[in-house]
């Protein structure tokens, strides 16, 4: 960190410039919002969100495995019974 | 800020601690507003850009990375939004008068209301300032104004800091020059009424 004493006239001249104040209510409005949201954010990746979207792919898999067991035993008895041995 | 509490600070934001939040507002809303408003002469568009620097920490803060450093990141930020708003400015300033072949060189002009707060010193260095190029006017703000290391301010301007330090010598001499241009210069104006 630069020192007072060490610093360049023109920096120190611009480090004067009287500070510029944002609109009070609106800044206050804005952290609200923001402290809000903060909040908001951190409950929600608390939830099992994670969890939930594991089961569903799961169930997905099942439910798509079982229509294809379903649909290749019906394809082989269908064969079977053309080649005759089935009834 | 010091870089514990700044490193306990990130850690509450991470965790989405509101109290973590006031902690970096309440030490980075003040420097923001000045280096946008200074960066875009408009005190309208500063509250814009702040606004939304201040959405994007809360939509990032989970994905923080615990060891970052919070000015050079919000400064990062705020520049970056400076820089979007700036192509869309130029983008419809071109549908406008872009047969004219014009092109927008930002506001090198101070607000009304911005010159009437400054005093007759100020409102010179105001000027002389807001008449550098972008690039050594933002230089300028993070180094001499908010105080980053020059290394810092090159990581927020994505460049090299060999390049920051030529931006920063040059926009000091660009300064200098404009400033003792007039038969008051303002650099000696501002030593007189400090001492």
């Amino acid at each position: 960190m630069r020192t007072p004493g060490t610093r360049d006239p023109i920096d120190g001249a611009l480090a004067g410039l009287t500070p510029l104040t944002p609109n009070p209510s609106h800044a206050e409005a804005v952290r609200r919002r923001c402290r809000a949201q903060l909040a908001r954010r951190a409950v929600e990746s608390r939830r099992p969100e994670v969890a939930s979207e594991s089961w569903t792919s799961v169930a997905v898999t099942v439910l798509l495995g079982l229509l294809s067991a379903f649909y290749a035993t019906a394809m082989l008895r269908t064969i079977l019974r053309i080649e005759g041995w089935l009834p | 800020m010091d870089r514990d509490r700044e490193l306990q600070v990130v850690g509450g934001l991470r965790a989405g601690d509101p109290s973590a939040f006031d902690a970096v507002y309440e030490s980075f809303n003040s420097r923001l507003y000045n280096f946008l408003a200074r960066l875009t002469n408009r005190r309208d568009v500063a509250e814009d850009l702040l606004e939304e620097t201040w959405f994007r920490l809360v939509v990032h803060a989970p994905r923080l990375r615990p060891d970052t450093r919070l000015a050079p990141w919000l400064f990062t930020v705020a520049r970056h939004l400076h820089v979007s708003h700036c192509r869309s400015r130029l983008l419809e300033n071109t549908h406008a008068a872009g047969l004219l072949g014009l092109w927008p060189s930002g506001q090198p002009e101070l607000s009304p209301l911005m010159a009437a707060e400054a005093s007759e010193a100020e409102r010179l260095v105001m000027q002389a300032l807001a008449s550098l190029p972008l690039t050594y006017r933002e230089a300028m703000l993070l180094v001499a104004v908010e105080e980053l290391e020059p290394a810092e301010a090159a990581t927020v301007c994505r460049v090299s800091p060999a390049t920051m330090r030529q931006r920063l010598r040059r926009a000091r001499a660009l300064l200098a020059r404009r400033l003792s241009d007039g038969s008051h210069p303002a650099v000696q104006m501002l030593k007189e009424i400090k001492t």
